[in-house]
């Protein structure tokens, strides 16, 4: 997911705040499409294309407008997706959520069991780590670079700028809506919570702690905020504090990085 | 239009006509206008680039030259005229086009692509789309490996023509300020296009530096490449103009061959006395 | 037509809470040129501040007081310990932005922790159910509260912007920050006074949007959405812009609560947004979105 996030905002200088939307889009299509009794890779292909098809759409106004207005836009989706989620409920589920959602089948295996699944999200992992060096070490991946440093001399290098940005733009979408349907499978409940614009930041922070722009750094943020919880475990908190703490340690860890390391552990500059 | 008699602003400008067969014009800017919020910048802007050859467009500051490339490779949105690359218009058309027609330009605060190397600054200006798409780069590694290979073979080659081929691997940020004015000619180069528009590529150079570029211009001229130079020099002017356009106030005062326009002592008067 | 006039009561109202924000983030905006996004999490300080010494017996005005005063200087503390570091290091936006959004959550969690995660009431208040009858319609006293508070603030902010030195001289480090350096208008110090203030008059839109419905810790960053929104629609630079267009999205946020369920409006109210910036990038009133460099 994370590494989602690092595309849009590391490689082709857009920011997003709507990630956990989207991955929330590929959750519920994952969903969908499997209660509907759907083998596993249409569900799989369903949720990443809808992802890809609407981060595309909805980076538009991105392309067109300065970066604070994306930043709102980008905002706004976030509400828009979470209203969704909760009040469409003939197909969300509402703020119930969406529960008993199928595990995959293939060659005979089932993958609800927690080995199987491990197996599962780390070969996707594996996959799209792999998907992305490729891309960044392309000549398509030097052109990103290049939009990203300076938009005006990529164009007159001949460089179609905006459609170097959709490009990213679906890319992105297809990661999230990967690591949407992986969610869902895993926790085989889904329901808007899970995909407020909390989780955004928490994503956002992964990504600021990790390091922009690297793959490196989109595995280490993750890795190192899943320590978080385990920390916190051994302190006394009542439980149903237990999230704003843990939200609460994410804000300052933001704050803290933009202060002294904006960077992140293993990023470049942003 | 016969490209050697311009009116311009109500003058009539004579071109001595040292060149007997007028070579066929490439470029023709006609009439082109911008406002900059009421302020004119270019006023009906007409002239015209003889195929083949260096035309130095030159002017006091604020004359409208930088306005004037920013129209002809559509950074910026003309308010009226027309520019047409061998009788097709150029208007409306994208940046990216307008480089793929064959009419590229270099920034006069450089514009490198900061945090890559010289090579792939180069490598990322070329012509050549191969492999610049997500699909190929991720399905077919391979191929894609051996694209990047051959483009970066090509980028090398053209590194070579500015003498730069030794810094290939350096970051832009390593190499010096003369060898970074050199890497912007590499990446206009790079785009195969037949018309240059260096934006006053010899500026704050040193001596030696200054005359190694005076030598690559002369060297791309040679090959057949179109060259539109804003330089301030008259003395590098005289050496690499074979026209030169003279621009003030957004109109040209006076276009032809460099010795009859810089002996004219009303535009030497305009160009030093600088708005006396 | 007796509920649509009530809505429309109910829209101005709100409105005029979301026009002091959407005013206040416009000033600071223009000023700083930072995307405060923290703005919202001291919104919602500003409530808890005054709930919780109103809970202590102190008398409303006075926790009033207390959390306006409290509100600006976490605002000058935000500036002081995180902005002004970042401002002086020339960091990206980006690196200010998310610096803001870090902010945000500390301050709404902390408040969950402090406080309570769930909704809490302004119960030591008898009067918050009262309310004045105009005709066939109703208007409580926390409403009416929230109109004459905000409008006043709203007026306050305007006069001290363009009659006061203090207030100029803001406005001259807002168009040419470089410029300000230069002609020792010590900008920084500006920052300061233009947080705490715009800090300290957001806590009144929380204060009484929080007496009149209820205290949350995470409902505030729609609202300082919904007053962007406004801000951008207005014109960014355009102070009484800003106000009328937040009037504006009240009263609709509020008619489009007849016809739809209540959370679908914000959401409508985001997807025209959308739609409007892709037609017309520079607000209403014309007025060139200036960039912080």
């Amino acid at each position: 997911m994370a590494l989602s996030t690092n595309f849009l905002v590391g490689i082709i200088g857009i920011f997003s705040v709507s990630q956990a939307a989207l991955m929330g889009v590929g959750a519920y299509a994952y969903a969908g499409v499997a209660m509907a009794g759907m083998p596993f890779p249409v569900a799989l292909l369903a949720a990443v294309t809808l992802c890809a098809l609407l981060n595309t759409v909805t980076s538009l106004p991105a392309l067109r407008l300065a970066g604070d207005y994306f930043v709102i836009t980008s905002f706004g989706l976030q509400f828009i997706a979470t209203a969704v989620f909760v009040n469409w409920v003939q197909v969300t589920g509402g703020s119930t959520g969406i529960a008993a959602i199928p595990a995959p089948r293939m060659l005979g295996i089932s993958f609800e069991e927690p080995q199987y699944f491990v197996i599962l999200s780390s070969l996707a992992l594996a996959l799209a780590s792999l998907a992305y060096t490729l891309l960044m070490r392309s000549s398509y991946g030097r052109v990103l670079h290049a939009v990203r440093l300076n938009e005006l001399a990529a164009g007159a290098a001949g460089r179609n700028v905006l459609k170097m940005k959709l490009g990213v733009s679906a890319v992105s979408g297809i990661y999230a809506g990967l690591a949407g349907a992986l969610y869902a499978i895993f926790m085989s409940y889904i329901d808007p919570s899970s995909f407020e614009i909390q989780q955004s930041i928490v994503i956002l922070t992964m990504l600021v702690i990790g390091g922009a722009r690297t793959l490196a750094g989109s595995l280490i943020g993750p890795l190192l905020l899943l320590a978080i919880p385990q920390v916190l475990s051994l302190v006394h908190i009542a439980p149903e504090l237990l999230g704003p703490t843990r939200a609460l340690v994410f804000g300052a860890l933001l704050v803290v990085f933009m202060l002294w390391r904006p960077q992140g552990i293993a990023g470049r500059k942003i | 239009m016969n490209p050697n008699v311009i009116t311009s602003g109500g003058t009539f400008v004579e071109s001595p006509g040292v060149r007997t067969q007028a070579p066929t014009a490439l470029l023709v800017v006609e009439g082109l206008t911008k406002n900059f919020g009421g302020f004119r910048v270019l006023d009906a802007t007409t002239f015209s680039l003889p195929e083949g050859q260096v035309t130095c467009l030159v002017g006091p500051n604020g004359a409208g030259k930088t306005t004037a490339f920013d129209c002809i490779t559509g950074f910026l949105k003309s308010d009226a005229g027309s520019i047409r690359l061998r009788g097709d218009e150029l208007i409306g058309l994208g940046r990216s086009d307008i480089v793929r027609r064959g009419v590229a330009r270099s920034f006069q605060n450089l514009r490198l692509f900061e945090e890559m190397s010289v090579v792939d600054n180069v490598i990322v200006c070329l012509a050549d789309e191969t492999g610049n798409d997500p699909l190929t780069a991720v399905f077919r590694p391979f191929y894609s490996a051996a694209v990047l290979r051959r483009k970066r073979e090509k980028a090398l080659a053209i590194l070579e023509q500015v003498e730069l081929a030794h810094k290939a691997e350096d970051h832009v940020t390593q190499i010096s300020f003369g060898q970074q004015k050199l890497l912007c000619i590499a990446r206009v180069l790079a785009t195969d296009a037949k018309l240059l528009l260096l934006d006053e590529p010899t500026s704050g150079l040193s001596a030696t530096a200054l005359d190694n570029m005076v030598k690559v211009i002369g060297r791309l001229s040679a090959s057949g490449k179109t060259l539109l130079v804003v330089e301030h020099n008259t003395r590098i002017v005289r050496d690499i103009a074979d026209r030169i356009v003279f621009m003030h106030q957004g109109r040209v005062l006076a276009e032809g061959d460099p010795q009859t326009v810089l002996d004219r002592s009303d535009l030497v008067e305009i160009y030093f006395g600088g708005g006396h | 037509m007796q509920l649509i006039l009530q809505l429309v009561l109910d829209g101005i109202v709100h409105g005029c809470a979301l026009g002091l924000i959407a005013m206040t983030f416009s000033y600071i905006y223009v000023t700083t040129g930072i995307f405060h996004v923290a703005h919202a999490g001291i919104l919602t300080l500003g409530g808890y501040l005054a709930w919780y010494f109103t809970g202590v017996g102190v008398p409303f005005p006075v926790a009033v007081a207390i959390a306006v005063a409290g509100s600006a200087a976490v605002g000058v503390l935000i500036q002081k310990g995180v902005y002004e570091p970042l401002m002086k290091r020339r960091s990206t936006p980006l690196v200010q932005l998310i610096a803001s959004i870090g902010i945000v959550a500390v301050i709404q969690n902390l408040l969950a922790i402090v406080f309570s995660p769930n909704v809490l009431q302004f119960e030591m208040l008898p009067w918050r159910k009262s309310s004045l009858h105009l005709g066939s319609l109703d208007i409580s006293y926390p409403q009416l509260l929230t109109v004459i508070v905000s409008l006043v603030a709203a007026l306050g902010l305007l006069l001290f912007s363009s009659r006061t030195a203090l207030g100029r001289r803001a406005r001259a480090v807002a168009s040419n920050r470089s410029f300000a350096e230069i002609a020792r208008l010590r900008p920084y110090d500006v920052y300061v006074y233009v947080v705490a203030i715009g800090a300290g008059l957001v806590a009144i839109p929380g204060i009484f949007l929080g007496v009149d419905q209820a205290l949350q810790p995470y409902s505030s960053l729609g609202l300082l959405l919904t007053a962007v929104i406004a801000m951008i629609a207005g014109g960014v630079g355009s102070l009484p812009g800003a106000f009328l267009v937040a009037l504006v999205l009240g009263v609709l946020q509020n008619l489009v609560l007849a016809m739809v369920p209540g959370r679908w409006s914000q959401a409508l109210t985001f997807a025209i947004f959308i739609t409007f910036i892709l037609m017309r990038p520079t607000g209403l009133f014309r007025i060139r979105m200036q960039r912080a460099s």
